[in-house]
């Protein structure tokens, strides 16, 4: 038998995680994804510190992509070929590693796919095969729509040392149950740490200093719409898929139950009558038949593994629906009291104190640098606070909807015990940042309520399947009406409102620009 | 047509550069650089350096220094199947100064990329890149320059007297992606460790509010500081600010964005009831199995 994992957690170069970012984004840059068909993909060399439980990943390399073949023909011997082709180009560019002094110990592979939904078939089988021969073997998955929303997404997965042994055995009910694997439990995952080397380090403070231009940063923009679509969309699939498994597996327990209960009532019948036929003195009825009956088998291909891995599939999906939907929440706050901000400006007009608004402050000295001095102004008999009260003036006929609102605002969610309080702005970030934190801790917390809700209630406790059943399609049939009546449209809506709303603002610089020049 | 390219350099690039600069051979008599090809693709009036790697090459005969063709050549038609649209531009070089062995080397390439270019009849530039990993330059930088090869003398003589290396523009360019992780790993710069780990989404938000504070303060700052006359007015600084201010604002009808606003909420709620919905759903199937 295999012996067991040492590692604990991986230490990726940065090289490595540039390599890969880089290899995934040519290939969706050209559209080879969409050709080739097959996720990207690539191996992983390094070496393991046995001393330390640590993975180092230290270099990577891409794996070619299959030459499209037009004809059948083509095709099928492509596909028998391919194998060797790969094994002995991987074997080539290992044994080019070595030349050039790199670690070249294959330690697993790479694999890029969407919302990190990586569960398939296929990938436990090369996960297999990999640990195996490696026995640290991992798999990274790197999500490239997450890390397009500005957060590099790496994930290093290996199969658990019961699902590993499962895979030798088979994938029935009874191992499984036997075995005490779950979806949950069949992966482990490995926190992943980037290390940076000190030269590395060197060239990027080198790469800071010149970079003139700053980044547009990716994690404040709002709009994963069409993503979280995709994200809902993938989702109800896979639920759709593991309804259909967990049928089956109904089906097999059902029938189960009645085959077991089949055959311990013809055991009895025959115990007796052997029983009494010994008293006759005749030779008992051998049971050879009873037991030859046929015991009936889970309609599915990978017994149980389907069942996980569409589980597995729609918890990823799941996860990244949930995050992306919740990090939206929280800059819609954001930009709420941004927005809020503007409100206040207005508001101010009506008092006439300029000095305590950032905002104010600002348009003052754009509006005076603009005119280029404040002699200008001043030989035209202004004051700064003039300037800002001919601004203000442009937005007086919003005022009195926004002093409302304001109000509204201000009673219903007091700022307190926040800092700079001369600085409002500031603090509604600050603020809406702290409600950020308790909404997503709320969910949490829900979720962990709903999860232990179901560890103590007697209803499943000693829950009988139909019960269990009856409970998933009920949610089944409800989560298909809430997602289709409801999340679709809105998503379309919003996408407009946004444009249209990007389009004012783009359209609002002229009336400033014509009143900059009035002053 | 040539002194105005710019050559975009792709930070992978950087990184396998320097890589391959650290894993060097340390035996006797070997070359203290590295040395590699580099790959990317042409656009107008200029270079995208995408990816590159390193070859074997030994200077130990001074008058004639090798470069192993073999592993280029191999290592070129990998690299190719792996990525079709990327192409060779020519070669990168770990030293501060150019030396004589550049010529060979860049002669090499020049006869390499046009071997591989044979659909078009003229060579395309060959783009020479050093990176100084020896901090020998000025200020102890690690600088980074590009330079191109032309040729030089009386015009209409057969053979050219010299050949000149201009330097030229060299620019980092990334795909989004690639910056959002460069982002990421330049926080290992201010680690001991040298170490990153990955942020959830949250942090990563309350980290960029955070800046955003401080920015915000500091332009408060600067506004005061010219308010008082302290500092001199600057027209190009006020411009960014009426930017700032133009944008910060958007000039949305209060009710509208308030719409707006709960629409948005209201669909991202429901994204996550639904995702709530689908857990519940996968505990249930958990309990199911194991029940």
């Amino acid at each position: 038998m295999l012996a067991g994992a040492n590692v604990d957690f991986v230490q990726l170069d940065s090289l490595v995680v540039m390599k890969i970012v880089k290899h995934v984004e040519t290939e969706q840059y050209t559209g080879m994804s969409e050709v080739g068909g097959e996720a990207c993909q690539g191996f992983l060399t390094g070496l393991v510190a046995m001393d330390e439980h640590r993975l180092e990943i230290t270099n990577c390399f891409p794996t070619a992509r299959t030459e499209l073949a037009v004809d059948d023909e083509g095709r099928e011997r492509a596909a028998r070929d391919l194998e060797d082709v790969k094994q002995a180009e991987m074997l080539d560019m290992l044994r080019k590693f070595r030349n050039m002094n790199i670690d070249y110990e294959l330690v697993g592979f790479y694999q890029a796919h969407p919302f990190g939904a990586c569960f398939t078939a296929d990938l436990v089988e090369s996960l297999v095969d990999y640990q195996s021969s490696v026995v640290d073997g991992v798999v990274l998955i790197y999500d490239p729509v997450k890390t397009r929303q500005g957060q590099l997404s790496l994930r290093a997965y290996r199969l658990s040392a019961k699902a590993l042994d499962l895979c030798y055995v088979d994938w029935s009910p009874e191992t499984v149950k036997q075995a005490g694997l779950t979806f949950e439990n069949m992966f482990e995952e490995l926190p992943i740490v980037i290390k940076n080397s000190h030269l590395v380090n060197v060239m990027l403070s080198e790469l800071a200093l010149s970079s003139t231009k700053a980044a547009e940063p990716a994690q404040l923009q709002i709009g994963a719409k069409g993503s979280l679509e995709k994200c809902m969309r993938g989702m109800m699939n896979h639920i759709d898929d593991l309804n259909r498994s967990i049928n089956a597996y109904n089906k097999y327990a059902v029938d189960k139950t009645r085959h077991d209960a089949l055959i311990s009532n013809l055991t009895q019948k025959r115990q007796l009558e052997n029983e009494s036929r010994r008293g006759r003195g005749e030779p008992p009825l051998p049971t050879d038949d009873i037991k030859k009956m046929k015991a009936p088998t889970l309609q599915a291909k990978n017994g149980m593994l389907e069942c996980f891995l569409a589980a597995s599939e729609t918890a990823a999906h799941v996860d990244h629906a949930q995050e992306v939907a919740g990090e939206n929440i929280a800059k819609l706050f954001l930009a709420e009291s941004v927005a809020e901000e503007r409100i206040g400006k207005e508001r101010s007009s009506s008092s006439i104190n300029p000095t305590c608004n950032v905002l104010n402050e600002l348009l003052a000295v754009a509006v005076a640098a603009e005119s280029n001095t404040f002699a200008l102004l001043e030989s035209c008999g202004a004051t700064t606070a003039d300037v800002v009260d001919l601004e203000l003036l442009r937005f007086a006929p919003m005022t009195d909807d926004a002093c409302g609102r304001r109000a509204r605002i201000s009673t219903t969610a007091p700022p307190t015990g926040l800092p700079s309080s001369n600085h409002p702005g500031a603090a509604k970030i600050v603020r809406s940042s702290v409600l950020l934190r308790r909404i997503s801790s709320a969910v949490a917390a829900d979720w962990q309520w709903a999860s232990s809700a179901l560890s103590w209630n007697p209803l499943f406790v000693c829950s009988e399947q139909g019960m269990c059943a009856f409970y998933a399609s009920l949610l089944t049939s409800a989560f298909r009406r809430a997602a289709v009546a409801i999340a679709y449209p809105p998503v379309g809506i919003v996408r407009n409102a946004v444009m249209f709303s990007s389009k004012r603002i783009s359209d609002s610089h002229c009336p400033l620009a014509s009143s900059t020049r009035r002053c | 047509m040539a002194s105005t390219m710019t050559v975009k350099v792709h930070p992978v690039v950087y990184f396998t550069i320097v890589d391959a600069f650290e894993r060097r051979s340390n035996k006797e008599g070997a070359n203290d650089k590295a040395l590699g090809t580099l790959l990317g693709f042409y656009e107008k009036n200029g270079v995208q350096v995408t990816n590159c790697y390193s070859i074997p090459f030994s200077e130990q005969k001074e008058e004639a220094p090798e470069l192993d063709d073999g592993y280029n050549q191999q290592m070129l038609q990998m690299m190719k199947r792996a990525s079709p649209t990327e192409g060779p531009v020519g070669w990168f070089y770990t030293n501060a100064d150019l030396s004589t062995h550049c010529l060979s080397y860049h002669d090499y390439y020049n006869r390499l990329i046009g071997e591989h270019q044979s659909a078009k009849k003229e060579t395309p530039p060959v783009i020479l890149l050093t990176v100084d990993t020896t901090f020998s330059g000025p200020n102890n930088r690690m600088g980074v320059r590009a330079y191109l090869r032309t040729k030089a003398g009386i015009p209409g003589n057969r053979e050219p007297h010299c050949a000149i290396f201009n330097p030229i523009k060299v620019e980092m360019d990334a795909f989004p992606a690639e910056r959002v992780a460069l982002e990421l790993i330049q926080g290992g710069t201010d680690s001991k460790q040298r170490e990153v780990h990955l942020q959830g989404g949250i942090d990563q938000l309350t980290k960029a509010t955070e800046e955003m504070l401080v920015w915000v303060d500091r332009l408060r700052e600067y506004v005061d500081e010219v308010l008082a006359g302290k500092r001199d007015m600057d027209a190009s600084m006020g411009r960014k600010l009426m930017d700032l201010v133009t944008s910060a604002s958007s000039h949305m009808q209060p009710k509208k964005f308030e719409n707006v606003l709960k629409n948005s909420m209201r669909d991202y709620m429901m994204i996550s009831y639904l995702a709530q919905l689908a857990k519940t759903q996968l505990a249930l199937h958990e309990r199911m199995i194991s029940a």
